[in-house]
């Protein structure tokens, strides 16, 4: 199985490093609008979860690309734009129920996580290891299921 | 089993797709008018304005029918079906014997019935031959005529603009895009067109083209007459639906389906364009000729085809475009129906704002608490993600704060977070 990002939300603390690490790498700039994940706080929750492209095994917006520009990077298995391609009508954010899929303000363009051929700066800059690149084990998928239950409840307070 | 599709755009190839990934022994011959294979017709108005290749058209190479073992009839027509003897009439006087078959035809564009519409130079804007006729004929500095303010209008506006024509859209209506946005909205839409350099007529209509031997002006109601070496006629799309227009499949505009997206006709499934589907913000039957529908719907058809039940959620209008320095995208249900006598009380609300310093335009439609529709037109640099993702809430009850956010553009992602993803 390809490593992909996990993300340990237990461990995160919401310093936000990885987007600012994310932004740097992607445009030079620390400027969180331009990064391809985001961390969503609830503060008075406690809750922290980095939101990232899962890049799925049967991704809707690559699918749905009216323009070819989505496509699988066979070396890391990333889901990844080609911005020759992209038309820019951003039927992928519209397509992607997770959010993974973003307009980034500074470049003019849609823009998604690429797993950075093989070595994520956001996983480098994560102090808590609340990022990891690895495959994803059993434990990684159960504890996706936990906090998708965590946040279900959560929501379910919120209505 | 054998598997006939009819259509080798959006809906037809999906479905392919997902039957071969069901069924790998399958046979699956697909039948495409046109003598190409698959390719984004989203792209055509790019193409015609230079901004995508023509090798950028194709989605699928031809490698991909021989390695998917996906027999293509390319430039065919299929001319008729036999539902009793369950096989498909080529023009060329073959009969493909089915045991699944899907109609994804289509939709041809509505052409204006004036006197002139023959003349060399007029033409719709949808497949890769018209786009490339336009561009064959049009040089920079030559006036364009573009009929029509819808999408279809608007792209083709952009896409002359590109290839170096000056453009004037000519436009019935007393706005632009009345079919996705309400006046106030379009207002923004025809200030972003005018930015770029089209001029914009509203509330005109063509009354005849003339020239002598091609296309040289047109003449429109109110006594006008413009200048034209191309006339480009974007007046909407007429599902392509008459190969089962003598069978029970037919619909009020399009050929109908249950939510498995089968027709009335035995073993017979529609998908795209053609298709009339459940609409989930108006709650009612109805075409929504839109790539994305037609790639879902056909993967959708295709899974059942090949023996699973998936159920169609339904189908939405959904359109992001991109003018100039603006963006628009409008999902569902944006202009409710107005009251009249026979309805004079109409359950649907709408709540609007306008921020004309932040170039901002926000609206929801809601019918009880139900989101119904949005609209949002804001800079082209502003990000959309609270928006598209309010898209996929169309139908379900939303709370206020959520709304209010998206109202005042600050729905965020933190926020949206809060919507009930995981739930349904």
């Amino acid at each position: 199985m390809a490593k992909t990002l996990v993300v340990n939300q237990e461990k995160c603390i919401a310093c936000r490093r990885c987007e600012l690490a994310c932004a740097f790498k992607k445009v030079g700039e620390f400027n969180p609008a331009a990064a391809r994940l985001s961390v969503a706080v609830f503060l008075e929750d406690d809750v922290y979860l980095p939101i990232v492209c899962q890049h799925c095994d049967e991704p809707f917006c690559m699918e749905i690309c009216p323009a070819g520009a989505i496509y699988r990077d066979v070396q890391t298995q990333a889901v990844k734009i080609n911005s020759d391609r992209c038309i820019g009508c951003r039927m992928c954010i519209m397509a992607c129920p997770f959010g993974g899929v973003d307009y980034s303000v500074s470049e003019q363009q849609v823009v998604k996580c690429d797993l950075c051929d093989g070595e994520p700066e956001c996983v480098l800059f994560c102090p808590t290891q609340a990022l990891e690149y690895k495959e994803p084990t059993e434990l990684g998928l159960a504890k996706r299921k936990k906090v998708a239950r965590r946040m279900k409840e959560l929501m379910r307070e919120v209505g | 089993m054998r598997y006939v599709v009819i259509g080798n755009s959006a809906a037809g190839v999906s479905a392919a797709r997902a039957i071969r990934a069901a069924d790998p022994d399958g046979s699956i011959s697909i039948i495409g008018e046109e003598p190409y294979p698959y390719y984004g017709r989203v792209l055509t108005s790019y193409y015609l304005g230079g901004r995508v290749n023509r090798e950028a058209l194709f989605l699928a190479e031809e490698d991909w029918y021989r390695r998917e073992r996906v027999e293509a009839y390319l430039g065919v027509k299929a001319w008729g079906l036999d539902v009793d003897r369950r096989e498909v009439l080529l023009e060329d006087g073959r009969w493909l014997p089915y045991d699944r078959l899907l109609v994804a035809t289509g939709a041809r564009p509505q052409m204006i019935d004036v006197p002139g519409k023959d003349l060399p130079g007029v033409f719709p804007l949808r497949t890769l031959d018209h786009a490339q006729a336009i561009r064959a004929l049009i040089r920079p500095g030559d006036p364009a005529v573009v009929v029509g303010g819808g999408l279809v209008g608007v792209k083709a506006a952009e896409g002359l603009l590109g290839a170096g024509a000056k453009v004037t859209m000519v436009v019935s209506s007393p706005q632009v895009l009345s079919q996705i946005l309400d006046a106030e909205g379009a207002e923004m839409a025809q200030a972003a067109l005018e930015r770029e350099g089209v001029q914009v007529l509203l509330g005109d209509d063509v009354v005849a083209i003339e020239g002598t031997g091609r296309a040289e002006r047109v003449i429109l109601r109110s006594g006008k007459a413009l200048a034209a070496k191309v006339v480009v006629v974007g007046k909407g799309v007429q599902p392509n639906r008459d190969i089962l227009l003598a069978t029970e499949a037919i619909g009020r505009r399009g050929i109908a389906v249950n939510q498995f997206l089968e027709t009335a006709v035995p073993a017979v499934y529609a998908a795209g364009d053609v298709a009339e589907t459940w609409d989930r913000a108006w709650q009612a039957s109805r075409v929504n000729a839109l790539w994305g529908n037609a790639v879902e719907q056909g993967r959708i058809a295709g899974a059942n085809m090949a023996g699973a039940s998936l159920s169609y959620p339904g189908s939405l209008a959904m359109n992001s475009l991109v003018l100039g320095d603006l963006g628009i995208i409008t999902g569902g249900m944006v202009r409710p129906p107005q009251p009249d006598q026979s309805q004079p009380e109409l359950p649907y609300r709408v709540l609007s704002r306008k921020d004309s310093r932040r170039q901002l335009y926000r609206k929801v439609v809601l019918r009880g608490n139900q989101l119904v529709g949005v609209a949002a037109v804001g800079p082209r640099g502003e990000s959309p993600a609270g928006v598209g993702t309010l898209l996929k809430y169309i139908g379900k009850e939303l709370g206020s704060p959520l709304l209010e956010a998206f109202l005042l553009g600050r729905l965020s992602i933190a926020q949206w977070l809060r919507l009930p993803a995981w739930a349904d």
